[in-house]
């Protein structure tokens, strides 16, 4: 058991340290940098007077003349050193701090919305099997494929306006304007749990379906095995035999998409969050690329990619825990 | 009698909120800053004030204090957002707010000498920053002396954005008193006044010398260790473009620097980061104030939001959980809004541009047969002949605006009929006829073929990634299915604004579409940037102007002869002494521009419309709308006010 996890762990170094180098070079392919964005941005608004002595002084003050794999090389110095993860030439601010500002509101969106999932696809997925074509089945089933084909930004624009047209105002962001930069409180807590209804169910709704349809076929597949009539066999009670059996076989594969399951909800994420305007990573992740200021952009990608890689690794352990047919070599 | 008896009264009522004894005025203040008075944490109105404030007439009515307005803006820049034009901008003069000339501003007046090279500025005795530091000419002499001729902080020698190429080592100041700084140019600078309300102007009282010299090597040997300290600072050159936002960095970092003093009507008080908000409230001591004494701005507060999304923040207006929005898109829905009883009014604007866009040949493009085509006044003249321009008006511009090329409006003193209104005609069979005389044979699918053999092709490179943007690739499809009726294939490409930057850098594009400024007023001569080759967006000869800016990084071209004499002419306009000679001037220039044709126009823009919410008081009803205007700046916000 320790050389499997010792290899695991071995293999997420590994992963985070190629995501980190593709990310980096992958930020830097598009042409210009973030003075050419910054030079644009300036434009945009009708500057007509950009100095270009101005522009190539600032490239070499933030250093976008160097080779990128120079950037590279003093971008990972200074997080294995120091901790730190640089600066955002958007923000002027150290990139950690903006990180370390968004994430908590980003994970605590994503974990409500895998529980969302859980709690809404779990029972459903259950339920579809045993009554498999039964009008509720098809019922789930219609339900869940309307949620796995309407877009994350569009069903938030249909919320939107719903809530705009017959709730008097739209639900926008994650706090009421009295609440945004107060201090936290009860009250506070309350307005955000208020506001996060919308997001997560836009955000759980595409990946529900698809739980419950993955739910839906592992319970079906159990549910023929011979075991399952033998126990029913004994006398077993219907519902004690189900939830005891089948449904924990069935659960092997719910386990192990908390790997995948981790990355899609961060990406939907994104997209919700411009539409609805919250406070998350994903709106600056988002800018940052879009402005090409690398550390911001590469510090998120990193984070939030060894966190996807530790999700995954706790699904592995998770399964062999729960599944001893599952070898550890 | 009775009647006589309370008037009596009333005046006497009046009196101690008016004019006072010795001579000197009261002021009045935010209820606000009378607690911070009381509670001994603020000087009284009257010492905060400079001794002669700037008097503000208010628009509609004298307005109240108080209130948070909260400004909608897109991305994560709260001062290119928009912030910048309400919560900023003040330089030694601003425009009167009918755009009819320069007005004292942060200087009480000044003198201009006669050869219109030296130019004496008299600033307000008394005027602080906003931290409550006297602004004198030190900090300007600070900017001059300290900044802009400092080898390190301007390595290749002097460069600013209001101070002329030619000659600028030779520029001095002196300072006369604490109150007077003079200004000496080596040349005449007739335009130097009309420079001062814009954002060229921005940088003279940008820099407090208290609060800036800490960072400077001069003023603070220990320096170094304030470099250790400071995130993103390499050395004190860094250190100081990044606590000064300025000279070469962003002048709108300042939103991310709460320390820094500033002459604004609000200062930052939180800086956008974790949350979607940022915060601002009034500067104490601003030196404004309105006709009865009440110290302005009205409004106390200011709430910066942050939206990723036009959509949303357009939503939000309608909400009313803000009060104002800077470029709004989406007319139909606001109007919509309106109608159905949203909390909304509505704004016009006259459009300050010469036409909704110019269309540029790349003069210097790489290929050098296309470039010689390019050049040739027959293709471009054949073009524009061949632009259904009524049919854009209608697709695009929802029948807004009528057919002209780029130039100076009817109203301006500078108007040019024949610049407006030459090579305006929609005829194919005249388009034909001069694009024969550039390219006469035709290849089977009936395009016209260049002097090498090779099919007469270009492409059309239109960016569109911004919201003013948004209508440039219709128009660019129009154009290549009207120049494709002639013979002329045009392949178009929309890009990203950046992608295009980069382009114009190397000298990477063929044709392209931009916007069409310099239309109202004196603009043309400010706004040069389609009458004259040389400017930033002169996109034409895009590498002419980095030649003339001595660029490093881009490509540089050395224009031809006549090029730089007509650059030598333009020059002289500014040096002109009085308006009517530099009219006259800039008259002989825009002739150049009517004869050469430099670009292609659509037609003049169509009345803008500003939505706000209806609780904003002392909006105009009308205002000339700019970049050389100051946008929002015209409109005086710090005399706007939130009514109860």
């Amino acid at each position: 058991m320790l050389k499997y996890l010792a290899r695991r762990l071995i293999f997420m170094i590994l992963t985070v340290w190629i995501i980190t180098v593709i990310a980096f070079v992958v930020i830097q392919i598009p042409p210009g940098d973030y003075v050419t964005n910054m030079v644009t941005e300036m434009m945009s608004q009708g500057s007509d007077r950009i100095d270009p002595v101005v522009v190539d002084q600032l490239r070499d003050q933030y250093g976008l003349n160097d080779p990128v794999y120079v950037q590279y090389y003093k971008w990972m110095k200074n997080i294995v050193t120091e901790g730190n993860f640089g600066y955002s030439l958007t923000f002027r601010r150290d990139a950690r701090v903006l990180i370390i500002e968004r994430l908590p509101m980003t994970f605590l969106l994503t974990s409500s919305s895998v529980l969302f999932v859980w709690f809404v696809s779990l029972p459903i997925g259950v339920f579809s099997a045993v009554k498999q074509y039964s009008i509720w089945d098809y019922l789930a089933t219609f339900i869940g494929f309307i949620g796995v084909a309407t877009p994350n930004f569009l069903f938030a624009l249909i919320l939107m306006y719903l809530s705009y047209r017959y709730g008097g105002r739209a639900l926008i962001g994650l706090f009421s304007s009295e609440y945004v930069n107060a201090p936290w409180s009860w009250a506070r807590v309350a307005d955000l749990l208020k506001h996060m209804i919308i997001p997560v169910i836009i955000i759980g709704t595409s990946y529900t379906a698809g739980l419950i349809r993955t739910m839906r076929a592992n319970l079906l597949d159990e549910l023929k095995r011979p075991y399952v009539d033998a126990a029913r066999a004994k006398g077993l009670s219907e519902t004690r035999l189900i939830w005891k059996y089948p449904v924990r076989y069935a659960l092997n594969p719910f386990v192990s998409t908390i790997g995948w399951a981790l990355p899609g909800l961060v990406a939907g994420e994104v997209i919700v969050s411009i539409v609805l305007n919250l406070p998350t990573s994903g709106p600056v992740l988002f800018e940052a690329l879009k402005e090409q200021d690398m550390y911001v952009a590469a510090g998120f990608i990193l984070v939030l990619s060894t966190l996807t890689v530790i999700g995954t690794f706790i699904s592995d352990v998770l399964l062999v825990i729960l599944d001893p047919r599952i070898r550890l070599e | 009698m009775r009647k006589l008896c309370l008037y009596l009264f009333a005046i006497l009522l009046l009196i101690p909120f008016g004019k006072t004894v010795n001579g000197q005025e009261t002021y009045h203040e935010s209820p606000m800053l009378t607690a911070l008075v009381e509670a001994g944490e603020l000087p009284p109105v009257g010492e905060r004030l400079p001794t002669n404030p700037r008097v503000v007439e208010p628009f509609k009515e004298v307005g109240e204090y108080g209130d948070a307005m909260r400004m909608g803006f897109v991305g994560n820049n709260p001062g290119w957002g928009g912030l910048w034009y309400v919560t900023g901008w003040e330089n030694l003069a601003s425009w009167a707010p009918d755009f009819s000339g320069a007005v004292p501003n942060i200087a009480e007046s000044w003198e201009v000498s006669d050869d219109v090279r030296e130019y004496t500025f008299h600033l307000r005795e008394g005027m602080k920053w906003s931290d409550g530091a006297p602004f004198t000419a030190d900090d300007i002499m600070f900017y001059i002396e300290d900044i802009l001729f400092n080898v390190e902080l301007s390595p290749a020698g002097p460069s600013a954005d209001w101070l002329p190429r030619e000659g600028a080592a030779e520029f001095r100041a002196e300072k006369i008193d604490d109150y007077t700084v003079k200004f000496i140019f080596a040349n005449p600078y007739g335009t130097f006044l009309y420079t001062l309300p814009q954002w060229n102007g921005r940088h003279i009282t940008w820099f407090p010398k208290h609060y800036l010299s800490q960072f400077h090597a001069d003023y603070n040997p220990n320096v170094a260790e304030l470099v250790a300290e400071t995130e993103g600072a390499e050395d004190w050159v860094s250190l100081f473009n990044i606590k000064a936002s300025g000279p070469t960095e962003d002048t709108n970092n300042y939103f991310n620097n709460l320390e820094r003093p500033l002459l604004f009507p609000w200062v930052p008080t939180s800086v956008l980061g974790g949350s979607t908000e940022m915060n601002m409230v009034r500067n104490p001591y601003y030196f404004k104030v309105d006709t009865e004494g009440n110290q302005l701005p009205y409004i106390d507060e200011v709430i910066g939001v942050s939206y990723q999304d036009d959509e949303a923040r357009n939503l939000a207006l309608a909400n009313g959980d803000i009060d104002y929005i800077k470029d709004a898109t989406g007319r139909e829905f606001f109007f919509d809004a309106l109608d159905s009883g949203a909390p909304l009014a509505m704004s016009f604007w006259n459009d300050e541009a010469g036409n909704t866009n110019s269309i540029h040949f790349n003069f210097n493009t790489q290929d050098a047969v296309l470039a010689g085509i390019f050049q040739d006044l027959n293709f471009r003249v054949g073009l524009s002949h061949a632009i259904n321009r009524e049919e854009i008006i209608e697709i695009v511009h929802q029948g807004q605006g009528i057919p002209a090329q780029v130039s100076p409006l009817e109203t301006s003193p500078l108007y040019n009929e024949r610049l407006a209104s030459q090579y305006l005609e929609f005829n194919i069979d005249l388009a034909n006829e001069y694009l024969d005389k550039v390219a006469p044979d035709r290849d089977s699918d009936g395009y016209r073929l260049r002097s090498d053999g090779e099919r007469l092709s270009f492409v059309l490179s239109v960016p569109n990634s911004e919201a003013w943007q948004a209508n440039w690739v219709s128009v660019g499809e129009l154009l290549v299915g009207y120049w494709e009726k002639v013979g002329v294939e045009a392949l178009l490409d929309a890009v990203s604004a950046d992608v295009m930057t980069e382009r114009r850098e190397q000298n990477n594009f063929e044709a392209t579409i931009f916007t069409g400024e310099g239309g109202a007023g004196l603009t043309p001569i400010l706004q040069p940037r389609y009458y004259v080759p040389g400017e930033y967006d002169s996109l034409f000869g895009v590498s002419w102007y980095y030649w003339w800016a001595g660029a490093q990084d881009a490509v540089t071209i050395e224009p031809p002869q006549d090029i730089k004499d007509l650059r030598v002419q333009f020059e002289q306009v500014g040096q002109q002494p009085t308006q009517e000679a530099q009219v006259a001037a800039m008259t002989e220039i825009l002739n150049v521009a009517a004869d050469k044709f430099w670009v292609i126009g659509i037609s003049r823009p169509g009345n803008g419309f500003q939505p706000y919410n209806i609780r904003i008081g002392n909006f105009p009803d009308q205002w000339i709308h700019g970049w050389g205007e100051g946008v929002e700046k015209i409109t005086y916000p710090e005399q706007w006010y939130l009514k109860q």
